[in-house]
């Protein structure tokens, strides 16, 4: 693989002052920054929520997955119809939604979990094609149809109601964390690991005792969740769904923001949902030649850093004492 | 030879892929505690059968027994379970993961922890990951790969990885192992020191079933010696039997003058 800067490795106090001083930024920004780079910032946030649970089946497990919006989709969707149709608080969905999600995934992916590679990204291009057009078909009068569903509620917490850009920020990034705070914790377990070893070689990972179905539905099913709160977060800031917003275009921007930031690591997925969320903002001056430049700037980062650009390192995770 | 109890049995156990019989009504019986090797030209079937006893392949016909029990249709990792671990002719390692993180996917299997325990740190969970890490620092050293227990598993010299895949196999815990060629692509101390550390886990309490072309580990380390052609087994004996059996010679020096055996 091609190399064009040095490996850098950061020591653990250096990590960690990185880490709070990234914090501290995340908290600050709304009290410095406009309304429009607030809800800039939650979408960056929103990204990162589908990024993290892309990266658990693309990133972790190795599976090709370019249909996540429609996870994202039905958690939208769980929440519109619940809360319209049946007046359930908007934030009390966000279990639901998950559930949902998760449910939902369980179901499409058991029968296509055997495939491999190209064969398994085929299949979930179609899936998340079927979910949109079934919520454009608008299917028992639920969805909607082409208008999708408005007047959803707006959340509210302990008597507060979330309705600026810097509540739904606050909202977002506080789930990107605590997601991100669980994943860690699952990196650095046995399922985990044992999710690596299916990605790195399936044949031998069997061959070691993990139950490699089991644990690639367990992997579908957690990162399908995610898009699911994502989805309920999402439609609690738009107070509406349509299908437009859960396109193709969407799960090949999830897909990016995994391989951008690096696979299988999670700053770097935060990172490169920054990235794919950042970079057409930043060219919003270059007018019509935005999205050139957006794709010029994806294919140069993979060029400078093909391994993404915040690879996870993987040495400095055991320290072991001396023998 | 030692008399032992049969551990692993298969009965005329058969694969086909579409016309070509890889491996054809094979019968093995390995002993408890024994070193017993399986020979035979290449393509003879040898890998195959491996692949049918592991569960990667179903065969078509016949039986593969583990202590008396029934082996057809597991999965490979309920196999595992029962305590036949493997490694493989070219290490199949995880790459890019650590030679440390290697060895603890032996020690897999034996965990319970599940998501919910794994994401909350329960108690429980802590004390088996601390076990899993125990143990797999444990056979890291056993085959002396201490040093590079940080380094990316294709960053290791070759030698290292075969040693790396050993280690890996023998944190399962295994009652039996499946050595496909152990000492391929080795130089000639590198050999020895596999040998050597092949020859030391009977002691253990370790059956070894060994797929080897290098006649002298084969002479040197096996117990029982079962030669395969074209899928069927074609003799059976000790080193001393198969050496002096005109079949064997036939079917595998005939074939390719120069081999190992007359040394």
């Amino acid at each position: 693989m091609r190399r064009k800067f040095p490996a850098f490795a950061l020591s653990r106090p250096a990590r960690l002052a990185l880490l709070f001083a990234s914090i501290a930024f995340l908290i600050s920004f709304p009290f410095w920054a406009s309304r429009y780079w607030v809800d800039v910032g939650f979408y960056v946030g929103l990204y990162a929520l589908l990024g993290l649970g892309l990266n658990v089946i693309l990133g972790e497990v190795g599976l090709f997955n370019l249909g996540h919006a429609a996870f994202w989709a039905i958690g939208a969707y769980t929440t519109a119809i619940l809360n319209v149709r049946f007046g359930v608080p908007t934030l009390a969905l966000l279990p639901v939604s998950a559930l949902v999600a998760a449910g939902c995934a369980w179901l499409i992916s058991s029968p296509i979990i055997h495939l491999r590679g190209d064969y398994l990204c085929i299949v979930t291009i179609a899936l998340g094609e079927i979910v949109r057009l079934v919520l454009i078909n608008n299917p028992g009068g639920v969805t909607g149809g082409p208008n999708g569903i408005g007047g959803i509620a707006r959340p509210f917490i302990f008597g507060h109601t979330i309705r600026t850009p810097t509540d739904f920020y606050f909202l977002i990034w506080v789930l990107v964390a605590l997601c991100a705070l669980g994943l860690r914790q699952l990196q650095r377990s046995r399922i985990g690991r044992a999710w690596n070893y299916i990605r790195e070689d399936e044949i031998a990972a069997a061959a070691m005792g993990v139950d490699v179905r089991a644990l690639k539905l367990l992997a579908f099913v957690l990162g399908a969740s995610l898009a699911g709160i994502a989805g309920n977060a999402f439609a609690a800031k738009m107070r509406m769904v349509s299908p437009d917003s859960f396109t193709f275009m969407e799960s090949c921007l999830i897909f990016c923001a995994v391989l951008l930031g690096g696979m299988g690591s999670i700053p770097g997925t935060i990172l490169g949902a920054a990235l794919v969320v950042l970079f057409p903002e930043i060219f919003r001056p270059a007018a019509q030649y935005r999205m050139l430049f957006f794709g010029l700037a994806l294919a140069a980062t993979m060029y400078f850093r093909p391994g993404g650009v915040w690879p996870r390192r993987r040495a400095m995770e055991f320290v072991t004492k001396e023998r | 030879m030692k008399d032992g109890e049969v551990v692993l049995e298969t009965k005329g156990i058969t694969k086909r892929f579409r016309g070509l019989v890889a491996v054809d009504r094979f019968d093995i019986a390995v002993q408890e505690k024994t070193i017993h090797s399986l020979i035979g030209p290449n393509g003879a079937g040898k890998t195959t059968a491996f692949n049918v006893i592991t569960g990667i392949y179903r065969p078509e016909e016949g039986q593969v027994l583990f202590e008396g029990q029934l082996l057809n249709g597991l999965k490979p990792h309920e196999i595992l379970a029962r305590g036949i671990a493997r490694t493989f002719q070219n290490p199949r390692l995880f790459r890019n993961m650590t030679s440390l993180e290697n060895v603890m996917a032996g020690a897999h299997a034996h965990g319970r922890a599940g998501m919910w325990s794994s994401i909350f740190r329960l108690p429980h969970q802590r004390r088996e990951e601390r076990e899993i890490l125990e143990r797999a620092e444990f056979w890291l050293e056993k085959v002396g790969l201490w040093r590079f227990r940080n380094e990316l598993a294709h960053n290791i010299p070759y030698g290292a990885q075969k040693l790396l895949e050993l280690a890996r196999a023998l944190a399962s815990k295994p009652k039996l192992l499946l050595l496909d060629e152990p000492t391929c692509g080795l130089n000639e101390s590198e050999k020895e020191a596999m040998m050597n550390f092949i020859g030391s886990l009977p002691q253990m309490g370790l059956t070894i079933l060994l797929v080897e072309h290098n006649m002298n580990v084969v002479m040197g380390l096996s117990d029982l010696i079962t030669v395969m052609n074209y899928g069927k087994k074609i003799a059976e004996g000790t080193a001393e039997e198969i050496y002096n059996n005109p079949v064997v010679i036939e079917a595998y020096l005939g074939r390719s003058e120069g081999y190992a055996i007359a040394s």
